[in-house]
């Protein structure tokens, strides 16, 4: 039963922290949370993508966030989610695609005990 | 039971035409919540250089079969393909897969019929299966798209369903027995024609629960396409 939500950010053109980001997204999935992808804006465009918006940040239940916090959008986007602090926030670290699932699935269980709090 | 295709849901996002012979998303009816373990019959029209963006699925059989133009597909598997008419794409979601589909062209529409089977058993592997064939393969006979088992170059997906795609020339009448204690189910995708002498136009659908011996008759002057699905 799909009963969490989680939001996988990420903030670069580079398809290594793509593919990390689908990683933990399907990660996310094999926990059974409900997942949005979305790229910040300042990388280049690409269509599978939306960037993030407001209603993103209240649906989330968890936050993933993957690459580098390079542009000023995602500089703004993780201080704004850090101020909601009863929601976790993980940041995808390596490069692997197999610790990035894990990350996902480990998001989930984080969102859905965070969801219990509230 | 006959599903008149005028009374599927319907949604319009301008960038996707929809039909929806059972509930998806917005659209729910609670007559029309599936048949069988066939859950999802979409008919899609999606716009020049639009699609569905990155989004998730767990536990689904996901078959794409192809009416016109073409659509990019990518997923987390890390499979990247374009796929047009005559060629079937089947996705097992399993425990978890992330993907997107575009219309491929930046001039033309893409049609497509997505259907959805509840697979017989839940966290089984992700994958991607694709397959194509000719159109004579379909021309008077039944050509199997996606069974549980592989015959003749068809998909495999994870549930007692097997599907088939037909193409019946004006004035000719194709077979199909079915088998005791099976369900059938029909969707016309092209043109119109008699099954057991009930008219089926482009988009109608049909449920079999008690007839055994199906005769369809292609009617009109056009060949008529529709999908055969049997069903546990």
């Amino acid at each position: 039963m799909q009963d969490v939500n989680v939001v996988v950010l990420f903030n670069s053109g580079d398809e290594v922290v793509e593919r990390l980001a689908l990683a933990a997204a399907v990660g996310a999935v094999q926990g059974r949370a409900f997942i949005r992808l979305r790229r910040f804006h300042g990388t280049p465009e690409s269509r599978e993508y939306v960037t993030p918006r407001d209603p993103d940040a209240e649906w989330a239940h968890a936050f993933i966030i993957g690459g580098a916090a390079s542009s000023e959008e995602a500089r703004l986007w993780i201080e704004r989610l850090r101020m909601r602090a009863a929601l976790p926030i993980i940041t995808l670290e390596g490069d692997s695609p197999q610790a990035a699932q894990h990350t996902g699935r480990v998001a989930a269980q984080m969102a859905r005990a965070a969801k219990h709090k509230t | 039971m006959f599903r008149p295709a005028g009374e599927r849901g319907h949604a319009d996002r301008g960038w996707l035409n929809s039909w929806f012979t059972f509930s998806f998303a917005d659209y729910h009816d609670p007559a029309h919540m599936g048949f069988r373990a066939l859950r999802v019959i979409n008919d899609d029209v999606i716009a020049p250089g639009k699609g569905f963006g990155a989004h998730a699925h767990r536990d689904m059989e996901i078959i794409t079969y192809m009416l016109s133009g073409r659509l990019a597909h990518k997923d987390s598997t890390g499979e990247r393909h374009v796929i047009g008419p005559n060629t079937v794409q089947a996705m097992s979601a399993g425990t978890g897969i992330v993907h997107s589909e575009f219309n491929a062209s930046d001039s033309e529409p893409s049609h497509s019929l997505q259907i959805w089977i509840e697979p017989a058993a839940e966290d089984v592997e992700p994958s991607y299966q694709q397959i194509s064939f000719s159109p004579a393969e379909r021309r008077n006979r039944f050509r199997l798209l996606a069974g549980p088992v592989r015959h003749d170059g068809s998909a495999v997906i994870h549930q007692d369903v097997s599907v088939y795609a037909a193409e019946v020339a004006p004035g000719d009448t194709l077979h199909r027995t079915v088998a005791p204690g099976r369900f059938a189910w029909v969707h016309v995708a092209r043109g119109s024609i008699l099954l057991n002498g009930q008219k089926l136009a482009a988009g109608d659908g049909a449920a079999i629960s008690d007839e055994t011996e199906l005769a369809f008759t292609a009617d009109g002057t056009a060949p008529a396409e529709f999908l055969f699905f049997d069903l546990a």
